[in-house]
């Protein structure tokens, strides 16, 4: 990466030591008050998220404010908005380790966890969204003595795959770089509960050279698994729309266009929680303003794809000549009643990233943290357009009908993003939110580098 | 809920079916409490005798009859009779799509038999209802002892085989859990044997006293033969009573109308085959109860093509008939007379007859001018062939001046006779209630007996009656024993109830023996389905024959008595008997025609009115609830208003310019809104005021108000109408019932309404179609993008080669709006009702709905006069069907008759077929509406349909059960399934034959026909669904003198 700009990827002059007892320092640290009182209201929202699902289990779907012909409301809108969040991790885990971009190492270890919490908040959606939720498992491919199976036509069943695959392979990417960093934990701690929880999860790691070898290959296998996933799950997210014949909905520019949006708000979402955090947990020294000078040009690029699938999409509805697109696009978006959503996302999503244009903005704490929760919101708002608005009115004038989310809804929304950062929290306590081994592998080369190398 | 006696089947209970409404079996319940009366203390039976005396009526218990849950102390006949409800129900038990298991509960088959009963097979029996002295007559399926379904009597004529939604949901009271069951005094319960007794011995006291000249019944108006005579017999033990008739939505004037032009009450006999033009004044004839038959031949003339005929729809509202019409004139209700008279003016150039009655009308020019010139035209071109009917709201002088445009326009005898009319007693409207009110007020009234349907509701804002009829209970409950007596009669405790000294439940038209007269003066006779649910209960005749001490003996017995008498006692009495019973008619009975000379010179002795200044009140039965006794029934409160589509409610429904000039706010045209809030007005007429949500519906006279009678009702039983809706009687002067000058101001309230249908813009889709018949020798061509085989790279599945492929097609210029297909298939397919809340938010289940759509243009339809067209929508049955694709599980699969089969079973609830449906005819159990039925409720169920549980979608199957029935049926015999062998129940409801069922693979029926006709396309054709229903384009037929070229 060349030098644009003049912030140094670890600042000062560091050594394995002094990284071991910064890095390591918040998983020792007793509790602050800042975490117990942060814990204790986001703690009430998991409470609020599993009343939610109860209640929705006990009565039915009916609690939410889903109707004809608004199947789908806030519960897909949510799924779809975590598994984008998700997204920044495997792309920083993944792919920028192919490319081999030394500024991922202090950032994939938080940004994975944010993936696998997020693909947690995802699941639970559409686990629970279906009318009889106690028959999921017939989404399953298992030899049924009813002599059907699973109808392999249909984009959910997709889904099915392609999510639990994400989960399953993020979880183990995550898992296997822990592994260096769970050893150390054991070796460096005083107690023994500890030591035993985390003996039990380093696998007996020892660091010898063999143990760094295979660690290596099996990190990079995992590493070019995950790659594709980040290009496939939200593909198959997509298809979900694509694949139906709603105007809207049935785009081919749906793939491209919902993975560059998954990586655009996914990283903002580690921007709006790493900013804070690397202060917070004193880590600010080696996750600095170059990895988010970094992440928001991921942010800009992205978001500028995000736009051009938009403009892409009104094209298309132009150029097709259908007035079922036509109308959705020139008509009920930007004037229904639903347009404010409309025209925030456009805010949020094509407007706001221009900042990033001038370095100075891509390094302003303000700026960043308004624009990446901007981003956020955008990205929610674009699927709230793309799923409520074309359902809100599509073929027949005479099924037209708003959609109002409810209680339980907005409850539930609110429980999963608590429950999020519940999760986050409960991590940065316990395991360390950067990848000590890898950034004291990356120290060495820079300390090398700075004595003039051999 | 705890039942008194422990060891019964827990949580389920069945009914009673008693066998001859006596008492016995009631001696096997357990010892009884002490209680007020010593009548009570040996009849009570163990639920009730727990809650007595402190409650009157438990409260739990107020869904089961006395007895219900014992079924020990059932006799043992009466278990067997019982089998059948529980196989019945077992059926819906077992074939419920998942979540409650079947109850714990023996089965035991029958032993033998019963007579013509094959468990699993539907047993159908003709019947009559009666409604404000209406009969329909009635083909009533029932299912192992239990009816099911009503539909018409195919035949009879004035039925045809349709049956509209308010019929059609006689099957919903007859098991609506909030029916009346007890025998009331003073508000506590009390033993039928101790009314029995009072009404004998006062009787006696009465007759003694003066021959019973105080004693008055109030009834509904009648034909039936059996209750004259009834009637008769009572007048034998009190010559002095008096018997009145009244009901609120009455012919009176009508009848009163053909008095004036001939002299004596006749009933006008349309006969609208005949009519190549037709002017309907105020007149909704199509929203006909009883008489599907006149919508049958209104649609019969409506075929396109040469003999088309025209329709001219001049009135105050844009209702059902009015949306059908060419031409439609809007028009103050008020001013229907001046406009006759302006019409009869021109009409009468050469019919010196006619003349004088033209005089005294409006002048009209512009819009309205040209309307009325074209219009006299179009009827003189048309002499003998031309018909006008007028509305049953306007004055008789209105009926006695169309009476005569008829005559001298050559249409007596043709489009038009005349009969006599099929009540005996025509004074049915507000004139005697008050007579009556008077009566009471006056002291003159000693005893009262009630069996009109709730006149202490349907009354009059100067005649109140309820307060009336309060006094003189309470008078009679002070008054020495056995000399004063109130009873009112109903089916539910009403608010005449209410203030009645005595009530009585009345049993179910389904479950009584009786008979009545159609309009064509045909006697009906009523067999009863099912034994009376519940012991207490007594049928009008019952009722009547307590007056003579015969009220225990049978009235099946009395009934054949009766007929034996009147046909003079012959051998073959009993074959003739069942003959009549089977076909539910008493052969040759209808009138004859009569002659009719119109006596001009009393017409035209008859001043003309003027109509309202400033704002109207219109007044009109309610499409649902008709005059408010529907108002417990919520199929009805649930089918979509067939105008307005509102649901669970009514509405003040104004023109958009009269909203526009009441300066309202957030009404309903334009744009939706998050929120629905309508604006409310304030009516006052004279000194009472009431507060209206308003309702704008485009086509509606402006300066009117109109206003459906029959909402907030405030009687304590009916539970699900209750409070819902505004009551239009609060406002109803008895001398001008319909019409009425009214103040109307804004208020800054607002009021939720719920209609199943907002108002958008269709972005000129081509959705529903209607085009003049000028073009219909090009409907081929201008269609041809809505038809053929769409492109498509795979290739489709060949269905050319099956036996069946089934196929539907609906005639969009035979629809009528009148949902009477809603509530079939509702019936049919057990389609639950969510209520309000849940329509609001658009979880309505109906299978089968029916769109309306507005139509402007840049000729005559404006936004004021708008066309209207609507649209019944099923599952298309797509041959490649979007939702199949889409679901994980494979739960909606096609048939390999090309049908798109939905498997409850399977399904897990993704809402992604819906999603992916672009009719939106799939329907999503959001919550478990069928979970809260009681025990009793579920009786009414369709055993061949699965009652579908919570989180499962369901959509119209084309009546899939009735196909295998028949497939069932003809492979038995070793035949293919004829054409019209299967009807759907949407296609079976319906009056005008707009939907068509069947093979089309077989050229030769009746919906390959349709769908090879010109006016036929697909709707979304463009998206390459290939459905299996296909639309036939309305054709209107405007006089081309209208149009502006």
């Amino acid at each position: 990466m060349s030098n644009e700009s003049t912030t140094p990827l670890i600042i000062g002059k560091q050594t394995d030591d002094t990284l071991t007892a910064s890095l390591f320092d918040f998983v020792w640290k007793p509790p602050s008050d800042g975490f117990k009182k942060a814990l204790g209201p986001l703690m009430a929202g998991v409470g609020l998220l599993g009343f939610c699902i109860f209640w929705l289990e006990l009565w039915g779907v009916g609690v939410w404010g889903n109707n004809t012909p608004v199947g789908w409301g806030f519960d897909i809108v949510n799924f779809v908005w975590w598994i984008g969040i998700g997204h920044a991790g495997t792309l920083i885990s993944a792919i920028l380790l192919l490319f081999q971009q030394k500024w991922r190492t202090s950032i994939n270890r938080a940004a994975e966890a944010m993936t696998l919490f997020a693909v947690a908040c995802a699941l639970m959606y559409p686990t629970f969204h279906t009318g009889r939720p106690w028959f999921d498992w017939w989404m399953l491919p298992y030899p049924s003595t009813l002599g059907v199976g699973p109808q392999f036509k249909s984009p959910l069943l997709w889904d099915v795959f392609a999510v639990s695959t994400y989960g399953t392979v993020s979880l183990l990417f995550w898992y296997v770089g822990l592994i260096p960093d769970l050893a150390a934990l054991r070796d460096v701690t005083k107690s023994k509960a500890a030591r035993i929880v985390y003996g039990i999860f380093s696998l007996g790691w020892r660091g010898s050279g063999r143990h760094w070898q295979h660690w290596k290959l099996g990190y990079l296998l995992l590493a070019s698994l995950s790659t594709p996933l980040v290009l496939s799950v939200h593909s198959v997210v997509s298809f979900d729309f694509a694949v139906s014949h709603l105007p809207g909905w049935h785009a081919t520019i749906f793939p491209p266009y919902f993975v560059a949006g998954a990586v655009f708000s996914g990283f903002a979402m580690v921007v709006t929680i790493m900013l804070p955090a690397s202060k917070i947990l004193g880590i600010d020294h080696v996750i600095t303003r170059r990895h988010f000078d970094n992440m928001n040009k991921v942010i800009l690029a992205t978001g500028m794809i995000v736009s051009y699938g938009y403009a892409m999409e009104h094209f298309m509805a132009w150029y097709s000549g259908s007035e079922y697109e036509s109308t959705l696009f020139f008509d009920t978006r930007g004037k229904g009643p639903y347009m404010w959503f409309y025209w925030g996302m456009l805010f949020c999503n094509c407007v706001a990233p221009q900042l990033y244009w001038s370095t100075k903005m891509r390094n302003s704490v303000g700026v960043m943290m308004v624009v990446s929760i901007l981003v956020n919101i955008g990205m929610w708002l674009e699927r709230f357009v793309i799923i409520v608005i074309s359902l809100h009115r599509d073929f027949l004038p005479s099924s037209w009908a708003m959609y109002v989310p409810t209680w339980v809804d907005i409850g539930m929304f609110l429980g999963t993003i608590c429950f999020f950062f519940t999760a986050m929290l409960l991590f940065f306590k316990f395991l360390p939110a950067v990848a000590v081994a890898e950034v004291k592998e990356f120290n060495h080369d820079v300390n090398l580098a700075a004595e003039g190398g051999h | 809920m705890t039942m008194p006696n422990s060891n019964k089947a827990p949580g389920f209970v069945l009914p009673v079916l008693k066998e001859d409404g006596s008492l016995a079996s009631a001696a096997r319940a357990e010892p009884a409490k002490k209680t007020d009366t010593p009548y009570n203390q040996s009849y009570w039976r163990s639920l009730e005798a727990k809650y007595q005396p402190e409650s009157p009526v438990n409260p739990f218990a107020g869904e089961f009859p006395p007895g219900a849950s014992e079924m020990d102390s059932v006799a043992r006949r009466d278990f067997v009779k019982l089998l059948g409800a529980s196989m019945g129900l077992a059926g819906v038990g077992f074939g419920s799509s998942c979540g409650s298991p079947p109850q714990t509960e023996k089965i035991l088959p029958y032993h033998k038999n019963p007579d013509g009963l094959t468990v699993g097979n539907a047993q159908h029996y003709a019947t009559v209802m009666t409604m404000g002295g209406v009969a329909a007559p009635l083909l009533v399926t029932a299912r192992e002892g239990r009816p099911v379904k009503i539909e018409g009597n195919p035949d009879h004529p004035m039925s045809a085989g349709a049956a509209g939604s308010i019929e059609q949901a006689g099957i919903l009271s007859l098991y609506d859990p909030h029916r009346a069951k007890l025998v009331k005094r003073s508000g506590q319960s009390a033993a039928k044997k101790a009314l029995l007794e009072t009404i004998a011995r006062t009787v006696t006291n009465l007759a003694k006293k003066d021959g019973g000249k105080g004693v008055r019944f109030l009834t509904e108006p009648t034909g039936s033969p059996l209750l004259a005579e009834l009637k008769a017999r009572v007048l034998e033990k009190l010559p002095n009573a008096r018997f009145v008739s009244y009901t609120a939505i009455s012919a009176q004037n009508r009848h009163d109308g053909a008095k004036l032009a001939f002299g004596r009450v006749l009933e006008p006999q349309y006969d609208l085959t005949r009519a190549k033009v037709l002017l309907s004044l105020d007149s909704d004839f199509l929203d006909a109860y009883g008489d599907a038959g006149i919508t049958k031949a209104w649609s019969a003339r409506r075929a396109p093509g040469e003999g088309m005929s025209r329709h001219y729809d001049v009135g105050p509202e844009l209702g059902m008939t009015g949306s059908v019409a060419d031409h439609r004139l809007r028009l103050k209700g008020s001013e229907i007379e001046s406009f006759l008279r302006a019409l009869i003016a021109k009409v009468a150039a050469n019919k010196p007859n006619l003349a004088p009655l033209g005089t005294g009308g409006g002048q009209y020019g512009d819009k309205q001018g040209a309307f009325l010139d074209a219009l006299a035209k179009d009827l003189l071109a048309n002499a003998g062939q031309a018909v006008v009917l007028v509305g049953d709201r306007q004055s008789p002088v209105v009926h006695a001046l169309g009476y005569a445009l008829n005559a001298e326009l050559g249409g007596i005898g043709q489009t038009v006779s005349f009969i006599k009319p099929s009540i005996d007693d025509t004074n049915t409207a507000g004139g005697s209630l008050k007579a009556l009110t008077d009566e009471i007020n006056a002291g003159a009234v000693d005893a009262l007996v009630v069996t009109a349907w709730n006149p202490a509701y349907a009354r009059y804002a100067d005649v109140d009656f309820g307060a009336a009829l309060k006094k003189l209970s309470e008078s009679a409950a002070k008054a020495p024993a056995d000399t004063k007596l109130v009873l009112s009669w109903g089916l539910y405790e009403d608010e005449t109830a209410a203030v009645s000294q005595w009530f009585v439940p009345a049993s179910h038209p389904l479950e009584s023996w009786g008979d009545a007269r159609a309009l064509d003066g045909s006697v009906l006779l009523q067999q009863p389905l099912v034994e009376p649910l519940y012991a207490e209960t007594m049928s009008e005749p019952q009722l009547y024959a307590a007056f003579f001490a015969e009220a225990e003996k049978s009235p099946l017995a009395t009934l054949k008595e009766s007929w034996k008498k009147r046909i003079g006692d012959n051998s073959n009495f009993d074959s003739t008997w069942d003959g009549w019973l089977r076909l539910g008619v008493v052969a040759s009975s209808a009138h004859a025609v009569e002659d009719a000379a119109i006596d001009f010179g009393t017409i035209s002795q008859q001043a003309a009115t003027r109509p309202v200044d400033g704002f109207e009140l219109a007044l009109r039965g309610d499409y649902k609830l008709h005059d408010g006794r529907y108002a417990n029934s919520t199929w009805l409160l649930e089918v979509p208003d067939p105008m307005t589509k509102l649901v669970w409610d009514n509405a003040a429904i104004l023109s958009p310019a009269t909203a526009k000039k009441l300066q309202l706010q957030g009404t309903n045209d334009g744009n939706a809104t998050w929120y629905r809030e309508f604006p409310v007005i304030a009516v006052t007429v004279g000194e009472k005021t009431l507060k209206l949500p308003v309702f704008v519906l485009p086509g509606c006279a402006d300066d009117v108000v109109n206003l459906p009678l029959g909402w907030g009702r405030t009687g304590a039983g009916e539970k699900s109408g209750k409070d819902i809706g505004v009551d239009a009687y609060a406002l109803r002067q008895s001398a001008t019932p319909y019409f009425v000058s009214a103040r109307v101001e804004a208020t800054s309230d607002t009021y939720e309404l719920v209609t199943t249908q907002e108002h958008w813009d269709m972005n000129k889709r081509d959705v529903a179609l209607q085009a003049p018949l000028s073009q219909l020798h090009e409907m081929h061509e201008k269609l041809e993008h809505l038809n053929g085989v769409p492109p498509t790279l795979q290739q489709p599945v060949d269905y050319s080669k099956v036996e069946y492929k089934w196929g539907m097609a609906i005639d969009l210029n035979a629809c009528t709006g009148c949902t009477a297909c809603i509530t079939a298939c509702q019936a049919e397919n057990n389609i639950p009702v969510v209520g309000k809340k849940s329509v609001k938010r658009n979880r309505e289940m109906f299978w089968i709905r029916v769109d309306r759509y507005f139509v402007t243009d840049d000729g005559e339809q404006t936004i004021d006069d708008p066309g209207v067209i609507t649209q019944p929508i099923t599952c298309q049955q797509c041959e490649t069907a979007p939702c199949e694709y889409v679901c994980p599980v494979n739960a909606t699969t096609h048939s390999d008759e090309g049908l798109n089969d939905m498997v409850y079973n399977r399904c897990i609830g993704t809402r992604y077929c819906s999603n992916n449906c672009p009719y939106k005819v799939r329907r999503f159990n959001y919550f478990h509406y069928n979970g809260e039925l009681s025990a009793v409720e579920r009786l009414g169920k369709n055993p061949d349909v699965t009652v579908r549980a919570r989180g499962v979608m369901e959509k119209c199957t084309f009546c899939v059960q009735r196909i295998e029935r028949a497939r069932i049926e003809y492979r038995r015999v070793g035949q293919k399934i004829p054409d019209g062998a299967i009807k759907t129940a949407c296609q079976q409801g319906c009056p005008t034959g707009a939907i068509a069922f069947g093979n089309l693979n077989d050229p030769n029926s009746e919906v390959s026909k349709k769908h090879a006709d010109a006016r036929r396309y697909n709707l979304l054709h463009d998206l390459g669904t290939r459905p299996r229903n296909a639309f036939l384009v309305r054709i209107k037929n405007p006089n081309p003198e209208l149009i502006k070229s």
